[in-house]
Order: structure tokens, then sequence, then C-alpha cells
């Protein structure tokens, strides 16, 4: 059961408030129709499922409802950052 | 026996109880638990093990014992499995053994063939499938340890939430230390103590009659905690009868506690708790759970009066009881002579086997031996006489071998025997610290040659280990430790500035000091070396299993079924360990231990569910107006949390009745239902129509305000998800309606879009499902009826028309007004404030008499939508139908500069194949038979190839209709399929039917105005 | 040959003390294999087992980073059945359960396949006429199914709830009477014990840290016992399918998530059959040795650990007092996860890859015990023929990119 700093309401909250909401850094294609469909499927499908640090997002769904993305690791299930979106993106995150 | 004259410091023997144990009657007093009550009794068996059958007593004093499962009570109290040395006893108490000792056991009469079960017999036998489905039935009766429950639970559980700095688990000599020390060095640091036991002290009480300093030690301190506990705004919790058995993530941790009187109390017609489950979340954890003795192995170790030597201190000390009046210790390390010397003092005979050669004997030993007590050192027990309960020891001396083998042992037996007599033997084979909770959650252990256990790791993030659990057992030298890790902990907390840490003392070192694990090889290899009692997995087993090449630990766990039982292996495990370890040859530290799983003991399912269970499981959904449904007598229809009306049966009606004369009124005159279950979300913003242009598939640049708009939402599969009519209020405000399931998901789903893809737009959206009630008019004299209800709106057909809305005063209520209609009828949709509900229901009810509205339920709404082929999300299709699959092509934009949810995948090739299933209404040859829902179409090669999704009697039409997923369904119109009917009880076998539009009724859409 | 398991032989061997052979032989890899599978649990053995009973495929070894069937093999609920909605699933797991009905005999070890019949409960309306669906699917496709209203249940199962003043009541549900549970360790070790009877080496404790690819096909392996070269390789790893693909530099699309289970303490038996229930969210069925077996949800987070969160099995153990409210004082004994990896449509990858010689068979996510000897089977015919088994088509990994998905999810929301 985690506990989860919420980077809006700035508290630790229980796992319970929250729902998670997938890999992180999944960005919709911008011209969909200009992918392949080994590409689109890639969009839509596939994913890293990195074992280790991994960012994914979560939303604080009994709380503030903001999604926001958590570095967490998939082995010790440590968080180890929380942010939101804007502060990290795909190209500054480590 | 109860000792005469002993001053036990937990019985009081001014209240004597009474209780049943397997249909006897008994005394025992306040204080006792079961076990020792039965010990004061002269009990000595208490069930009858797994396998085998075997008559078993005791072996342990609290959660570890393996044998003395017994059931408590009965009816809506019935408790099976419980530990004899778990239960405290109370006036009353009925208890039965799991398995009963002293009756007929065909698992024990059949003897003669026990040497044919060895480990995993099962496997090689009963191979033909059918012979193992005539056997096994009769084998699962020989299985299992109490009967299940056959009754309802009387009593209830609470979940308590609990948030503290420093979680302390165990309430022993540490505990109490560490607790006192984080209290007195820090100002704010909250505490929470929990120990399984109903008093605090843990193992100190043992101490108690040969050391008085122990004594004075527990008051005092206990009395500081006390304080601590009753000061105004306390920072100390103090949770005795609870168990902390799970740690999860993020110092998670939970802890059962039962109450005082083990059941639920009624007290001012609130009914307490029967057991709390506490969810703890604490910044930091020490743990001082203490360690569990193991036993010493040799030939027939699971006779009765067999017992763990701390045990039978504890029954001694804490209880004033011993099973035996003339006892043998048995042991590799010190702590059997602290039971010695009691006993000694208790004038109860004893004399003591030390496995252990002379020479280097510690003070204890010295002491021991000063006080008189019979003391053979270098020798070991090879067997127990007796058949059911101990008579004597087969014991042999000590050899030690000149080159042992590598890893084994280096002990050898000499051939001479002697035989001593005794009632009672108290082994200790040295002591296995309790690290379960702390492996819960990705905690390891390390083997400690010195102590010859498994220990937890040292350094752990906010956690920290003290007292036995640490391998530190000496209670003074637990103090040092203790006030330490304390110190430290305050330190990693900021709370002082240098944690100041004191030194153990050297006889601390000698405590736990275990000889090499004691496990000469010719003893291992005799048969009845039980390792495991409660499965009565022995060490002929364990070899067995490595010299099948089962030999992980795991697989030597799995295939024997050591350390499966509900004591969890907590006296036998490590000895499976340790023998493993011998019969591969390897050191213990390489076998290493199974998994730690929780939980630590039994959690009941009802503490696990708490309160929420029954009425409370799931939250039950009601709009206002729910009150008139039931009044009406409606019949309910679960939909996600909502209870909607069915149907509103009249005057003994079935439910097709009901629904022919609903389905009736709304076509010919007037109906009402409470739409108020439709998810509903404002979306505000000057980006609002952009963002419905992006997730739905239409378009929405160009809606009025006024107007509305039916949608249709896919996910990026290109699968149809949701649909619902959205309300454009201005230019920056829109009202989405959902499916009444898809309201939630619906909801996140567009936030998700919103926040992690498309912050730029300027949208914002608010769930205001629970705040608009909604009553929809429908029918061909809903224009009258409205008319009369609001007289601030034009309700002209060419000035309010069909798909928009309008603002309004009905009854003098604020009201939007929409002019939609999932019917085909003319219809208006009144959205009120919630708490108008009921009132606007009312209202619309009384005024509509002259045309005999009818209230209806979802079971006519899907007729009547059904006539007109609309289709219900989730029904008419299931997550893998796309727009074009429901004949919806006209939905699609064509020319939306934003490519759509979803809009991509329309074009993948698996999605445009001529055999996809595609949504089209089946009419049956013969018109009045309705096809159930669920059929299936096939082929003329008896395939399916579809299936029916909806069927109904159409009492407008006066015959059946049905909707269907068919392969290629929109290709075939007016095509003859066959329906199969595969339920045999439903009489028919196939049934013709004719493909056709999915649209019955009023094809043409004239219906929708209404009458003049 | 290892000596054959009967009466006879135990007989004998608990007259005269004698020795049985290794169940499972030790194995140290050899420098080359013609396949090698990675992953030594009950889909891998499997595989293993019918390469080279099927296949005429000996030289095959299978690398296992722990010991065999110690993932989720050895961690689920142990049901099995059938009845699955889709013509294509529905042929799998059918293929899957008839060799079941055999495999004891095949395989000359019990692994206690009980076909004591699988429930799967109704709720609402919309379940009903999901269970009619699937229920009339199965009958056309030979898989036998009943639906049984609530009456019937209850005469069945007469300790469980079927009263009307539930909040959920049991309207009523399907019944597979040829489904069941088996002994889940047993599948594995009896798998290994055949398959390495036949020549096949299994190689515990040897994980594979890399895969060797030269011009686009498989090499070998590198391991943790060293490099083992091969001609194919199948990997049949479930929760770490992603971090083998990685490895060859593939991406697949599946996550990894913990599953949850538990027992309760053993009880003299009360439960018959196998009660399983969407709505609700729980399934149980008591096992031979008395304790009630009981399968709770999915996080919805990724994990590798394995271990879950507490409200999962909480609100499974209020699912399961929900159906059968005389189970409150029974006692939970131990719980534990597993690591699945779930597809997006809930059905397996049984298929090659961009990489010649490499094969993956994943994705089971919560439903593959079931399908072992099913999964092996189809998997093994792939791997030798370098084509997929006919039963395994539909499963191929470009379903993903076409869009021909087989969405076992069927009507998952009631949404008017």
């Amino acid at each position: 059961m985690f506990l989860i700093d919420c980077p809006y309401c700035k508290e630790s909250r229980d796992q319970n408030e929250f729902s998670p909401a997938g890999e992180a850094f999944i960005a919709r294609p911008q011209n969909p129709e200009a992918l392949s469909d080994e590409e689109w499927a890639d969009y839509v499908f596939y994913r890293t499922n990195h074992k280790g640090d991994h960012w994914e997002q979560w939303v604080h769904t009994a709380g503030c409802r903001k999604y926001f993305l958590v570095k967490r690791s998939t082995i010790s299930h440590e968080i180890i950052q929380v942010s939101t979106f804007g502060e990290i993106d795909s190209e500054n995150a480590s | 026996m109860r000792i005469a004259n002993h001053k036990s410091s937990l019985i009081d023997y001014s209240k004597p109880l009474s209780f049943i144990f397997n249909n006897k009657s008994y005394k025992g007093y306040q204080g006792d638990s079961l076990a020792s009550a039965l010990i004061a009794n002269n009990v000595l068996y208490f069930a009858r093990s797994f396998k085998y059958g075997r008559k078993r007593g005791l072996m342990g004093a609290g959660v570890e014992e393996p044998n003395a499962l017994v059931s408590l009570e009965i009816g809506g109290r019935y408790t099976p499995n419980m530990k004899a040395t778990e239960v405290m006893l109370y006036d009353g108490l009925s208890a039965v053994s799991s398995s009963n000792p002293n009756s007929f056991d065909f698992r024990a009469m059949i003897k003669p063939v026990h040497r044919f079960m060895p480990a995993g017999f099962y496997y090689k036998t009963f191979i033909k499938q059918k012979v193992w489905s005539l056997v096994e039935d009769s084998l699962r009766s020989l299985s299992g340890f109490s009967k299940a429950p056959s009754e309802v639970d009387e009593d209830v559980y609470d979940h308590v939430f609990q948030h503290t700095e420093i979680l302390i688990v165990g309430g022993g000599v540490a505990g109490i230390t560490a607790a006192l020390e984080v209290l007195n060095h820090s100002k704010s640091a909250r505490v929470i103590l929990v120990d399984e036991r109903e008093n605090l002290g843990g193992e100190l009480i043992n101490e108690f009659s040969t050391d008085e300093s122990s004594f004075a030690w527990h008051k005092d301190n206990v009395k500081k905690l006390l304080k601590f506990k009753n000061e105004e705004n306390s920072r100390l919790k103090i949770l005795t009868s609870a168990t902390a058995y799970a740690w999860y993530d993020h110092n998670y941790i939970e802890v059962l506690q039962t109450n005082a009187t083990g059941q639920s109390t009624l007290s001012e017609g609130v009914q307490s708790a029967r057991k709390a489950l506490h969810k703890i979340r604490a910044g930091e954890v020490i743990l001082a759970t203490g360690a569990h003795e193991r036993p010493m192995l040799f030939e027939t170790n699971d006779l009765a009066n067999i017992m763990l030597s701390q045990s039978v201190r504890r029954y001694l000390e804490e209880f004033g009881v011993i099973s035996g009046k003339k006892v043998i210790l048995y042991g590799n390390n010190d702590s059997i002579y602290s039971t010695a010397i009691d006993l000694n003092n208790n004038s109860i005979n004893c004399k003591v086997i030390d496995a252990r050669a002379p020479g280097g004997e510690s003070e204890i030993v010295l002491k021991a031996k000063d006080s008189g007590i019979d003391v053979l050192q270098g020798y070991a027990v090879k067997k127990a006489k007796g058949t059911s309960s101990i008579t004597g020891i087969e014991i042999s001396k000590v050899e030690l071998q000149s080159k042992p083998p590598h890893w084994q042992s280096k002990w050898r037996l000499n051939k001479d025997t002697q035989t001593l007599e005794c009632d009672l033997l108290a082994t200790s084979g040295g002591f296995n610290p309790v690290v379960h909770l702390d492996c819960h959650c990705g905690g390891k252990t390390y083997f400690d040659e010195y102590s010859q256990s498994f220990l937890p790791q040292k350094e752990r993030k906010n956690r920290k280990v003290c007292g036995a659990v640490n391998s530190v057992g000496f209670w003074k030298d637990a103090i040092v430790d203790a006030k330490n890790k304390a110190q430290q902990t305050l330190e990693s907390m900021g709370e002082v500035k240098k944690a100041s840490i004191q030194p153990l003392s050297k006889e601390c070192l000698n405590y736990y000091k275990v000889d090499r694990f004691f496990t000469p090889i010719e003893i291992l290899n005799k048969p009845k070396v039980f390792i495991d009692m409660q499965n009565d997995v022995t060490t002929l087993d364990v070899a067995l299993a490595i010299r099948e090449g089962y030999q992980s630990i795991e697989h030597i766990k799995r295939y024997t079924a050591m350390g499966f039982g509900t004591d969890q292996g907590k006296t036998g495990n490590i000895n499976g360990i340790a023998v493993a370890a011998e019969f591969l040859d390897v050191p213990m530290s390489e076998v290493g231990t199974t998994t730690f799983r929780p939980a630590y003991t039994g959690v009941d399912f009802g503490a696990m569910a708490g309160r929420e269970v029954g009425d409370f499981f799931d939250p039950q959904r009601y709009t206002t107006i729910h009150d008139s449904h039931v009044e009406s007598g409606a019949e309910f229809e679960v939909v996600g949390q909502w209870y909607r009306p069915w149907f509103y049966p009249k005057h003994g009606e079935d439910m097709h009745q009901a629904v022919n004369r609903e389905c009736r009124a709304v076509r010919k005159s007037l109906g009402m239902m409470d739409a108020s279950t439709l998810g509903k979300i404002d979306v505000q913003g000057k980006d609002a129509r952009e963002f419905l242009s992006r997730v739905y598939t239409n378009a929405w640049m160009k809606l009025a305000p006024g107007s509305c708009r039916y949608g249709l939402m896919c996910n990026e599969k290109g699968m149809i998800i949701d649909d619902g009519v959205s309300t454009c209020i201005n230019d920056n405000h829109f009202i989405m309606t959902t499916t009444t399931g898809g309201a939630a998901s619906v909801y996140s789903t567009l936030e998700m879009w919103l926040q992690t893809e498309w912050s730029d737009l300027d949208v914002h959206l608010n769930s205001v499902t629970d705040q608009f009630s909604t009553v929809a008019v429908v029918g061909p004299n809903a224009r009258k009826l409205m008319e009369i209800l609001c007289q601030d709106v034009d309700f002209n057909k060419d000035s309010f028309k069909f798909m928009q809305w309008r603002p309004g005063t009905v009854c003098g209520v604020n009201a939007r007004i929409m002019r939609i209609s999932f019917s085909g009828e003319l219809a208006y949709e009144i959205n009120v404030e919630a708490n108008y509900g009921r009132f606007i229901w009312d209202q619309v009810a009384i005024a509509g008499r002259p045309w005999n509205i009818t209230p209806y339920g979802t079971e006519s709404m899907h007729v009547l939508r059904a006539e007109k082929g609309f289709i219900i999300v989730g029904q008419d299709t299931d997550g893998s139908m796309t727009p074009m699959d429901v004949n919806m092509n006209w939905i699609l934009a064509k020319d939306k500069p934003f490519s759509y949810i979803g809009r991509r995948s329309f074009s993948i090739s698996a999605l445009n194949t001529n055999d996809r299933l595609q949504l089209v209404g089946l009419l049956t040859k013969d018109d009045q038979v309705v096809m159930p829902e669920g059929a299936h179409i096939i082929s003329n090669k008896g395939v399916s190839i579809g299936y029916v999704t909806s069927s109904y009697y159409s009492p407008a039409l006066g015959r059946s209709i049905a909707l269907a997923q068919l392969k290629g369904g929109l290709s075939k119109m007016t095509e003859t399929v066959l329906v199969k009917i595969v339920q045999e009880k439903q009489g028919l076998k196939e049934i013709p039917c004719e493909v056709s539009s999915s649209v019955f009724y009023d094809i043409n859409g004239e219906k929708v105005d209404g009458n003049e | 040959m290892q000596k054959k398991y009967s009466w006879y032989s135990l007989l004998k061997a608990g007259l005269s003390n004698q020795e049985w052979d290794k169940a499972i032989p030790l194995s140290k890899p050899k420098s080359k294999y013609d396949v090698i599978i990675i992953g030594g649990g009950g889909h891998g053995l499997a595989t293993a087992y019918y390469l080279a009973k099927e296949c005429g495929i000996t030289n095959v070894a299978v690398v296992e980073k722990g010991y065999i069937g110690g993932g989720n093999t050895g961690r689920n609920t142990t049901i099995i059945r059938s009845n699955y909605l889709r013509d294509e699933a529905s042929s799998l797991y059918e293929h899957s359960m008839r060799l079941w009905e055999g495999l004891s005999e095949d395989l000359n070890f019990n692994v206690m396949f009980s076909q004591r019949g699988v429930y799967n409960l109704g709720h609402t309306l919309q379940d009903m006429r999901d269970i009619e669906r699937r229920v009339n699917a199965n009958v056309l496709n030979g898989v036998d199914a009943v639906v049984v209203d609530h009456k019937e249940i209850k005469e069945q199962i007469p300790i469980i709830n079927t009263s009307k003043n539930v909040r959920y009541p049991i309207m009523g549900a399907s019944f597979q009477a040829r489904a069941g549970v088996a002994r889940h360790d047993g599948v594995a070790w009896g798998f290994a014990r055949a398959a390495s009877n036949l020549g096949v080496d299994i190689i515990q404790n040897c994980e594979v840290i890399d895969i060797e690819i030269e011009e686009g096909r498989v090499k070998g392996v590198k391991t943790t016992q060293g490099d083992i070269l091969a001609d194919q390789i199948g990997c049949v790893s479930a929760g770490h399918s992603s971090v083998i693909a990685k490895m060859a530099g593939l991406r697949l699309p599946v996550e990894s998530h913990p599953l949850q289970a538990f027992v309760s303490e053993a009880m003299k038996p009360i439960l018959h059959t196998v009660v399983m229930s969407n709505a609700v969210h729980g399934y149980v069925s008591q096992s031979d040795k008395g304790d009630l077996v009981i399968g709770a949800g999915i996080d919805g987070y990724n994990s590798y650990a394995q271990r879950g969160s507490a409200k999962i099995v909480e609100h499974c153990a209020a699912a399961i007092l929900e159906l059968f409210p005389i189970f409150s004082r029974v006692r939970m004994n131990r719980q534990w996860g597993g690591i699945v990896d779930v597809c997006p449509d809930a059905c397996p990858v049984i298929s090659p890859t961009k990489v010649e010689g490499l094969y993956f068979n994943c994705g089971w996510g919560t439903g593959g015990f079931k399908a072992t000897p099913g999964s092996g089977n189809v998997f093994a015919h792939t791997i030798a023929q370098d084509k997929q088994h006919e039963l395994a088509v539909p499963f191929h990994v470009d379903r993903f990119t076409t869009g021909a998905l087989i969405d076992e999810h069927g009507a998952a929301g009631v949404a008017h």
C-alpha cells in the first residue's frame, strides 16, 4: 500500500485515494494519419513495461483529481520522485 | 496439574471459570489460556495430526503451537482451527478438538500402510484420470482440520486507520524499552506499541521468580508506559492482544486486535467489534518481535508431553501449571538450564541432558549444577519411548568425528544406549528470531553461525530490530539493544542530534550461542523424526524429496508440505532447513529460507472485510426520486452502483404484462421516466467545442447554443465506448451526458486527455450527475403536459424543435428542458436541481393524470429504443464494435482538422473486412416467438456467425423484434438466417429469421413531433 | 528410462526402502541446443515436453532463473476451464482441456486434475445476457456448458447465499462440468520429469542475461551459467517477457501487474466445486487439503515485485463473504502475489517475432494456468515447424497492428 505525495495537494496520502493511469510519456502522435499501422499500434498497445525505475501516471481520484507523474521502482515499489506535468517531460526525465 | 501455592502474577485465583472441552467439563481461572487450563486438568491429548492421525499433545505455549487445534463454540460463534494456546479462557467456553484424539481415526488405523505413503506418494499413484476422480473425494474427506462454520457470523469487525511516527512491534522487554526511550527523548513523536499477548512483558515474565530485579523492572516500566498512555493528548497507543500480521509497501502494517471478550458486545444498541484490524502507517518501525524456540530432533519426537523448554517454563511461570512430574530437559544451548532451575525451585524433579560436551560452561550451567540438578553433558536423545505419550528416552554419548564430511554434522552417536524414565521432555534446539514481518515486504535474512539462525538483514530503511529478534536474548542486554535502536531511530528522524549507544554485556554473547546444528545423520535417517508436526513431515520425507531432485528449499516445502500448516512452520521450518542442509551437504546459508508471506498468524475473513459487508459491500446509489419508485412497487435493476426502476408491476402483473402496458402508454399517450442516473459532465471553457470534437466522432463546431446533439465516443482502438446527448448551453458551456454505467470511466478518461495531452485547451470538467435530477416526459401528449407545467417556454414544434433545449420554470423550479428522445416519441427531459427531483416527478405525475401518464422503467425503455433501433452501449456493443459495425458511418465526421480519438484505427485492416460482426435487425418468421438474448446465429455448417444482443416483444408492432450482431450482416438484408437455441428446456431448436434494418418502428421518424 | 510410477512401484519402494529416481535431474548446460526454452514454469516445461514427444526435437534445454514452477505456476488458484467467449480462445483452451483430461496418464504423474466443475456467477441482467451468449457459443464450439438459475446453484452449493436481499443477488450462472482444478506444482514437476525422461535438460538457477542475435537471427543466450548456443529460442517467461524481449531489441504489447491470492486454514470439505464471480471480484474453491483457495484481482500499476496492495485482498475477502457469509470466522493462512503479463485484449501472444528463430509465448494475464498443456503443445509445434500451429494463428502478435484482436473482455460494462 503506497504512500504517495500528491504534488498538487502537497500531502502524503494513502494509495486508496489514487488510481494508477499507465506508463508516462506516451505522447499521442501529432498526426496519427501520417503514421504507419505499426507506428500507430506501438502508440496504442506497446509498452516499455520497464523493470526498474519507471515513470508512470497516477491520478488523485479521491482528492484533487489531478493527473501527475511518479517515478517508482517496479522492483522495490519505492517512489523516487513525483512531479506535475510540465515540470518534467520525456526529454528531461531521468 | 496446577502447582500448589504458585504465585503466578497473571492468574487470578479468585476468579474460577468453568469450561467444556470435548464434551467434558473442567475448571480454570481468569488468566488461563485454554491450553494452560487443560494442563491443569491433566489433559494430555489435544488433537490428531493431519496425515497419519497421530494423537498429539501440546508442544508450545503461544502462536507457534502446531498440534493443539480446536474449534470454539457453536452456531454463529463457531470458530474453526483455533490454537488452544492462543485462546484465553472465559467462563462457559466450549471447545472441541479439530480431530478427536480419543475417538476412532481411519488415518491412525491404517498405520501399517504409512510406510507406503511417503511425501508426494499421491503424485505417483491414482494416475488414471478415472481412478483419481473415483478416489479423490474419499481422500478429501480425510483431510482438513476443524469442520467449516455452518452459520452466519454473529459478530462484526472494524477497520481502524492509524498514523504514527514510530510503530514498535513486540511488547516484551525490548519493545517496552524502545517505547519509553522514544517517548522520553522526543517531544512530538507518536508511538504505537503492539503485542500479541494480553499483557506486556513477553518472556520477561518467565524471569520473575528467579530474578526479582526483572519483576521490579517490569512493574516500574509498565507503570511509566501507562503514565504516557494516560496523559492528555497522549502520544502513546498500546495495542495488546494485537498481532502485527502483515507488512505492505511504504511501512503500511496491518495489526489484528481481538477485544477483551473475544466476541462482539452490545452496548447501548451499538455492537462493538469482535476484532479490529488496525491499518497502521508508520514513519519508522522498531521490530522487537522476539524469537521462537525450536525443538531438538529424535525418533518419535511427536509423542504427547514432549514440549519446548521455554513453553514448559512459560506454563510454569505464567500460569502455574505443569504437565509432568518427572521432567527431562534436553538441548544444545543454555536456555534449558533456566527452565531446570525454575522447575527445581518449584520442587519438580528434573534432569538435564546437554548435547554439548563438558567444558567452557557458562554461569547458568554452573548455577544449575550447584543447585543440585542432575546434569548429563555430551549426550543426545536418540528416541522417545512410549505409545502415545512419552514414558522415557534412549540416550547415547556424543562423539566427535575426526574428519567430518565437509558440511555435515561433526557429531556421531556412540552405539551404546541408556534408557531414562520421564513423563515430560522439554527440549531446546536454539531460537528462531521472528523475522516474518520484516520479510513480508522485501526484507532479507542472513544466516548467523553463532546462533545458528536466520537473522533479519542489518540495515533497512526506516526500520530497526532489537532484542531476541536481533539475537540479543538476555533481558538486560535486550534493554541496552532497544535503547540503542530507539536512539538511532530518533537520530534518523532528527529528534536527537547523535544517538547515544551503549555496549552490550559479555554474557549477552553467550545467551543465544548454539552449537552447530545438532542433527547427527544416524538420527535423521530414522523414521518418525518429525519436523513439521502438523503436516507429519519427517526427516525422511525431506531426504526423499532431495533424492528425487526437489532440492530447492521451496521445492522441498512444496513436495513435503513442510510449513504449510496453520502454524506456518514457526517451530519446524528452520529445523527443516537444517535437515535439508545436512542431506544436501551444504551450509544452511546456502539452503536459505522459504519466502515469508502474510499472515504471520491467521486473520479472520470477517476482519479483512471489516464493515464492508452486507449493506456496505458497495455503495448503493439512488436518485432523489427513488422513494417514489419504491412506493409505486417498482422492481429494480442494478446498473453500475445505481438502482433503477426496471418495471412498475400493477395488480399482479408479471414483467411482460407490465412492460406491454408501459410501452403502450408511451406510444399512445404519455409516459414518464426517471433518467437521473445518466452521467452528466459539465464542460466549460473557450475550447469546449474543440474538446468535444476531439473525443466524439462527429462535428461540434457549429452546434448552436440552445441545441443538443447525439455523440458517439470511441477509444483509440476505434471501438465504441460510450454515447449520449450533449447540450450547448452557450459557446463556452456544454453539458455532456454519458451512459449510466460508463459515467465514471468516461469522466476520468476525459480528464486524462485534458490533463496529460491537451493542457493547452481551455476546458474544465465537472461531474454533475448527482447535481441534477432528470424527469423524462415521453409520448404523443408530452407537449400538452409541458404546456401546463411550464408557462415561460414556447413548446410549439417549430419554435422548440427536436434536439433543442430551453431554459424554463417548471412548477416554479428553474429547469433546463431538453427535447430529446430515446423512444422516437415526442419527449422532453426536465432537468432540475437534484433536490427538486421528487417534487417535479410528483407534479408531472399529477398534471399528467388526464393523459393517464404512466411511469416506466428500464425494461420498457429498452423495448422502445429497440423498436427505433437505438443501441445500448454494452448490450448491443461489447467493446469490439466500431461505429461502422453498428451502421453509424453517418456519425463519423470526415473533415475535422483534429484526428479525433479512435479515428486512426478505423483504417487498419481488420476493421475493414467483410466478415465483421455488424448490427442488424432480426425478424423471426413466426412473429410471436421472442428469441432469448445471447442465442447465436449459425451458418449452414452450424458455426456461430453472430448472436442476438437484444430481443423483445414489441407491443406497438404486435410482434417480436431483435437486434443482433451478424457477420457481414449489413450486406445480408432480407436474407434468412437460423438462430440456434441450445438450451433444451426452451423447446425450440432453430428459429428462422429475416435479417432486417435495425429500425422497426416509425421508420421515417414521423412520431417525434407528437400530437398537435 | 525412469521407473514408472504406479501402485506396484510404490509398494515395492515401501517394502524395500528402495530409492526413487530423480524426478527432476539437475542438469548443467551443454554448449549448444536445437531449442532453448527460457522459463521453467508450466508453459515452458510443457513446451519442452511436447517438442520432445510430438516434434522429435529432444536436444532441448529449459533454462530457469530460479526453481522450476516457482513463478505463476506455483502461485495461481489452479482453476481450469475452457468456457471462453471467442471462438479462437475457446478452441485453444478446449485443446488444453482435452490434454488435461489425459495428462496424468500421459506424464505418468498424478497432477490431480479434478473435474469438480466451475460456476461463473451472474449478478445483473447484463451478466446473464453475457452468460447466455458465452454458453451458447461454447456449446456450438463443442465445449460443455449450461446456464443454471439461482435455484439450481443453491441445490448444488447449499452454503452459497442466494438471497435476493443482498447488494448483488445471484441471478444465475454458467456451469462447466468438465472444468475444475489441479495441483499446480505437480503440473510443473510432471512435465519436467516427463520431458527430462525424453532427453530435455532442465537447468535451474540459470538466469538469461542476454540474447545473442546475428544478422537478424538468434544465435544463443548468455546466462549466469555461461553462454549457450541455440538454433531456436522460445521465450515463456510470463511477467518477465518484456525484460527478455528488450534483450532482443523488441517491445511487446504486455504490461506486468501484481495478481494476488490467498488461502484459508484447512477445514473439512464444505465446498465441492469452483465458484467465480466477476461482478463481486472473487473466486474460490477448496483444495483437497481443505483450505479455501481464493483469487483476488490485479493491481493497476506495473510491478515486478511479487506482492500487491492490501486493499485488493481485503475487498476480495468481502466479496467472498457476500457469496459465502458463513466463512466470516474462517482465517486467512497465507497470502501471496505473482506477476502477470497482461495483453490489451486479455488473450495471449503465441507468436514468431521479427528476430528469426525467436518466439514468444506470453500475455496470458490472469488465466494462464488452465492453458498450460495446450499452450505448451501449440508453442512446441510453432517452434518445430517455424510456423504457427493452427490454433495459435489468431494469437500472432501482429494482431495488434492489424486490429484483429480477440477481445475476451467482451461486454465489460453495462451502460444504459
